[in-house]
C-alpha cells in the first residue's frame, strides 16, 4: 500500500523532478553558466509570457480541445496596443484586452454553438489574423508608445504574473467553472446529462483564454517595443509543448492540473536557454523541441508500455482492429 | 468426460488493490456448455477477457487440447480457436457487415494482397442466410444497424469461425426473443460439434436452461461447480451471494394506496419514435414503463428530461406549475434522470467518485461561483454512505467500480441534490441478483421517502415486482395500463407489448 502511495506521489511530481533534472543537466553542460543570477532572471523573464498564455490554453485543453490561435491573438493584441496606444495608453490597453476577449468569444461560439472542431476553428482564426496583420502592418513594424517601455521590468511583471496565476489557480480549483471544464473534457455526454451548460463552459473557457493571451500580448509588446508580423510567433506550438512538458494529460479531463503550464513553461525556457548558451542555433532548437514533444507524447499515450509497441506486427494489428467500442446509443 | 478441452491453472489478475481473479483453476470438457455465474465484480468477465487474449494475466497458465495456450492478442486467440462474444458491442463502425464478419480472416478472400470484395460479400450473404437473417445486407456499413443487429453480426461471425471454445459474455440482454433463439442455436451447434461453450448471464433461469454445468464465482475465486440438473435458482443465488437470501426479492406489499396528488403531468408528449403520450405521475408512486426496446419507452424518459430534440407536448411539474423543456429546467425542478447507458451518459468514468457526486451538486454546495474542494470531498463522503457504495475512498475512479456500485453512485448523485422525481431507464441492466435486490430495495427506500419514480425496463418481472402501476408501450403509444396486484402475470403484459 505504502509503495503504491509513493508511486502516486512520484507520478504527480514527475514533471517537477524532470525540471530539476533538466536544470542540473544544463548546469553541468554549461559549466555553471546557466545558474548565474543574471541567467536565472532571464529564464524567469522569458517564462512569464509563455506561462500566462499556456495557462489560457490549459483551460481549453482541459476540455479535450485545442487552441492553435494563441500566437495570432498575441500578435493582433500587440498591433491594437501600438495603434490605439498612440492616441491614449489606457484606452490602448483596454482595446487590446477587448480584442482578446472578442476573439475568444467568437472562437468559443463557433466551437460550442456552431460545432466547429476546436483545432479547425482556432487554426482558421489564426490564419485570418495572420492575413489581416500582414495586410495592416505590411513589412513595417508598428512601434508602441515609449511610456510603455518602462513596463518591461521585473518589479511590474512579477507581481502581474503572480496575480494572474493566483486568479487562474483560484478559478481552476475553487470555482464551479474550473470543475466543469475538467468534467466536459472527461466525458462530454455525461456532462450534458449532469446539467452542466456545456456550451456556456466552452465559451467562457475560450474567452478566458483570449483574455490571458491579450495579457501575454501586452507583455510581448512592451518587451520588443514593437508590434510586428513576428509578434507571438511560435506561441501556438510553445504553449502546447509547455503543457505536455508539465505533465498535462493529452486528452484533458479530470487529471488536468494547473501546475502543468507553470512547471512546463520553466522547463521549456530552461531547455531553450540552455541550448542557447551552448550555442545551438535557433533553427536546430526548433527541431529539438519538436523531437522532445513527440517523445513525451509517445511516452504518455503508451503509459510506459513502450516495449509493447515492438511486439510482433500481427498482434499490434490485432489490437487495433479488435478495439472494443463501448455499448452506447449510436442511432 | 475424462479428457479436458480447456484448462485454467492458478489464474491471477489484480487491478491495483482489486483482486479481480484470485487463483482460479478449472477445466472445461468437450461438448459441454459451462455457465459462469457470480455477482458483479466476481471476476467472470475478467477471466473471459484473459482467455480471449484481450487482457494479460498476472500469473497462471492455460491449456487448450492439452497444449499450452498463451494468446498475445484476441486475433491470436481466434486463430487458436478461442472466440469471445463480449458484453460490449464489438463491431467496428465504418466497416461493412461483411468486413466485420471476416475481420482478421481476410486472407480467405485475398490474392496478392488484394481482397476480392465480391467473394467476401457473397460468402457473408451465405452465412447470414444460413443463420436465417435476411434483414442485414453484407455491403452496408454496420453503423446503420441497431445494437441487436450488430450483436447478430457477431454471432454470425462466431458461426463462421467455428471456435473450439466459444465464450459468450452477457449477450442475451441485448437480444430480443428471435436473437436469443439464434444465440441458443449457435450454442447447440458448437456443442454438437464437440466443442465447448462458456456462457455468462445474469438471468439465472436462462443459465439453468442453457448450461450443462454451472460454475459459481465469488470475489475472484471459484466457489464450486454444479451440474445444472442438480440445482435450482435459489440455491444458485445463495451460492453466489455467499449467504442465505432472506425473504423476497421484490416488494411484498400489495395494499399500498397511490396518493391522489399528481406531481408530474405529461400531456401529448411527442418526438421521434414517440407518438403522443399522456399520463400523470402521482406522489410516492413507482410507475413502470414496459415495452420492447423500440416501442418508444426509452424516448419517454429522454423526452421528459429534455434530452430529445423536437419534443412537442407538455411536461408539467405540478408543485411549481412550471413546464420543463431543457435538461437544466428539469434538474431545477428536481427531476433526475438515470440513463440506461450508465458508462457513457450517467457517470464520468475517468473521474473520482467524489467528483461524480459533488460536481453534480455544485449549486447545492454553494450559491456563489466559488466552491471549496474540501467541502466537495466531505459532501461526497457523506452521500456515498447513504447507499453504501463499496469503495476504498471517494478519490477512487468510478471506472474501477463494478456495475452495481456504479449504479449506486449514479443514483447517489441525484439523491444528494434532493431530487424528488426520478426517471430511471433500465436501472438493473447488466447488474446481477445480489445487487439487483439492492436496487429494488433502493426503489422502495426512495419510495418511502415520498419520492416519485418512473422506472423504464424491458424486464417485465421486475416491473411487476416493484411498480405500483405499469404503462405498456407499443409503437410509440401507451397500449395498456396495469395496477399492482398479486395476480398480475408476465403473460398479461406481453399481450399488450406485441
Amino acid at each position: 500500500m505504502k509503495s503504491k502511495k509513493l508511486t502516486r506521489v512520484f507520478s504527480q511530481l514527475s514533471s517537477l523532478i524532470g525540471l530539476i533534472l533538466l536544470v542540473a543537466l544544463f548546469a553541468i553542460l554549461t559549466k555553471g553558466t546557466s545558474l548565474t543570477m543574471l541567467n536565472i532572471k532571464t529564464v524567469i523573464g522569458q517564462s512569464i509570457i509563455l506561462m500566462i498564455s499556456s495557462v489560457g490554453v490549459y483551460f481549453i485543453m482541459s476540455m479535450g480541445m485545442m487552441n492553435l490561435s494563441t500566437g495570432g491573438i498575441i500578435c493582433i493584441c500587440c498591433y491594437v496596443l501600438a495603434k490605439v496606444g498612440k492616441i491614449n495608453i489606457p484606452l490602448g490597453i483596454l482595446c487590446m484586452i477587448a480584442t482578446g476577449t472578442f476573439i475568444g468569444f467568437l472562437t468559443g461560439v463557433s466551437v460550442a454553438i456552431l460545432k466547429v472542431p476546436s483545432f479547425l476553428a482556432t487554426l482558421c482564426v489564426s490564419y485570418i489574423i495572420d492575413g489581416l496583420i500582414i495586410q495592416l502592418i505590411a513589412s513595417q513594424a508598428e512601434s508602441i508608445p515609449f511610456a510603455l517601455y518602462d513596463m518591461d521590468d521585473f518589479s511590474f511583471k512579477l507581481p502581474l504574473l503572480i496575480v494572474v496565476l493566483a486568479v487562474c489557480w483560484l478559478i481552476s480549483t475553487r470555482t464551479k467553472f474550473g470543475h466543469h471544464v475538467r468534467m466536459v473534457g472527461s466525458q462530454e455526454q455525461a456532462a450534458i446529462y449532469t446539467g452542466i451548460s456545456v456550451n456556456k463552459v466552452k465559451i467562457i473557457a475560450f474567452v478566458l483564454c483570449g483574455i490571458l493571451c491579450s495579457i501575454a500580448g501586452f507583455l510581448t509588446a512592451v518587451r520588443s517595443g514593437t508590434a510586428s508580423v513576428q509578434s507571438g510567433q511560435g506561441m501556438m506550438f510553445n504553449t502546447m509543448i509547455t503543457l505536455v512538458l508539465g505533465g498535462f494529460p493529452v486528452g484533458g479531463g479530470t487529471k488536468s492540473n494547473i501546475s502543468a503550464p507553470i512547471i512546463g513553461s520553466f522547463m521549456l525556457q530552461v531547455l531553450t536557454n540552455g541550448l542557447a548558451i551552448l550555442n545551438v542555433s535557433t533553427t536546430i532548437q526548433e527541431a529539438i523541441k519538436g523531437v522532445v514533444f513527440l517523445a513525451i507524447i509517445i511516452i504518455m499515450t503508451n503509459k510506459g508500455n513502450i516495449a509493447g509497441l515492438f511486439q510482433s506486427k500481427n498482434s499490434i494489428k490485432a489490437n487495433n482492429t479488435l478495439a472494443t467500442t463501448t455499448l452506447g446509443e449510436k442511432q | 468426460m475424462s479428457e479436458v478441452l480447456f484448462r485454467i491453472n492458478e489464474l491471477y489478475k489484480y487491478f491495483g488493490a482489486t483482486h479481480a481473479v484470485d487463483g482460479a483453476s478449472m477445466d472445461v470438457y468437450p461438448g459441454e456448455v459451462l455457465g459462469f455465474i457470480g455477482e458483479n465484480g466476481s471476476g467472470k468477465s475478467t477471466i473471459l477477457s484473459i482467455i480471449s487474449g484481450m487482457l494479460k494475466p498476472d500469473s497462471g497458465t492455460f491449456e487448450l487440447d492439452a497444449k499450452p495456450y498463451t494468446p498475445a492478442s484476441q486475433a491470436e486467440g481466434i486463430k487458436s480457436g478461442v472466440s469471445l462474444i463480449a458484453q460490449e458491442i464489438n463491431t467496428l463502425e465504418g466497416l461493412s457487415v461483411a468486413e466485420n464478419i471476416f475481420l482478421g480472416l481476410e486472407e480467405n478472400f485475398s490474392k496478392h494482397g488484394f481482397i476480392n470484395l465480391k467473394k467476401m460479400h457473397q460468402m457473408a450473404l451465405d452465412v447470414l442466410v444460413a443463420s436465417g437473417i435476411t434483414d442485414i445486407a453484407p455491403e452496408d456499413d454496420v453503423r446503420h444497424y441497431s445494437i441487436e443487429q450488430r450483436k447478430m453480426i457477431e454471432l454470425v461471425r462466431s458461426f463462421f469461425i467455428k471456435p473450439r471454445l466459444l465464450m459468450i459474455d452477457e449477450t442475451s440482454t441485448a437480444l430480443s426473443h428471435v436473437g436469443r433463439d439464434e444465440l441458443y442455436k449457435l450454442i447447440n451447434a458448437t456443442k454438437e460439434a464437440g466443442n465447448s461453450v462458456i456462457f455468462i448471464s445474469h438471468d439465472l433461469q436462462e443459465v439453468l436452461r442453457v448450461c450443462d454445468r454451472i460454475t459459481i464465482l465469488r470475489d475472484g475465486k471459484i466457489v464450486t461447480s454444479k451440474m445444472a440438473d442438480e440445482v435450482d435458482e435459489d440455491q444458485l443465488k445463495t451460492l453466489m451471494v455467499g449467504r442465505e437470501l432472506v425473504g423476497s426479492f421484490y416488494r411484498t406489499d400489495y395494499d399500498a394506496k397511490i396518493s391522489d396528488d399528481v406531481v408530474l403531468q405529461v400531456r401529448d408528449l411527442k418526438c421521434k419514435g414517440l407518438g403522443g403520450v399522456s399520463f400523470d405521475l402521482h406522489k410516492g408512486e413507482i410507475l413502470g414503463i414496459a415495452g420492447l426496446s423500440d416501442s418508444g419507452m426509452h424516448e419517454i424518459g429522454r423526452a421528459i428530461f429534455g434530452i430529445e430534440y423536437d419534443v412537442a407536448g407538455d411536461v408539467k411539474v405540478v408543485e411549481s406549475g412550471k413546464s420543463v423543456k431543457t435538461i437544466q429546467e428539469s434538474i431545477g425542478e428536481k427531476i433526475g434522470y438515470i440513463s440506461k447507458n450508465r458508462d457513457t451518459e450517467s457517470l464520468f468514468q475517468a473521474a473520482s467518485i467524489s467528483d461524480n457526486i459533488a460536481v453534480h451538486c455544485m449549486d447545492v454546495l454553494s450559491k456563489s461561483i466559488f466552491v471549496s474542494p474540501s467541502k466537495m470531498k466531505k459532501f461526497a463522503e457523506e452521500n456515498a454512505k447513504t447507499l453504501e457504495v463499496k469503495m476504498r475512498e471517494v478519490g477512487q475512479n468510478v471506472s474501477e467500480l463494478s456495475g452495481g456500485n456504479k449504479q449506486k453512485v449514479a443514483v447517489t448523485k441525484w439523491i444528494a441534490r434532493g431530487t424528488e422525481i426520478f426517471v430511471m431507464d433500465s436501472p438493473t441492466r447488466g447488474i446481477d441478483v445480489g445487487v439487483k435486490a439492492v436496487i429494488y430495495a433502493l426503489l422502495v427506500q426512495l419510495n418511502k421517502q415520498g419520492k416519485s419514480m418512473i422506472v423504464i425496463s424491458e424486464e417485465l418481472l421486475e416491473l411487476i415486482g416493484c411498480c405500483d402501476r405499469i404503462l405498456v408501450m407499443r409503437d410509440g403509444r401507451i397500449s395498456g395500463e396495469f395496477f399492482r396486484n398479486e395476480n398480475l402475470r408476465e403473460e398479461d403484459i406481453v399481450q399488450k407489448v406485441v
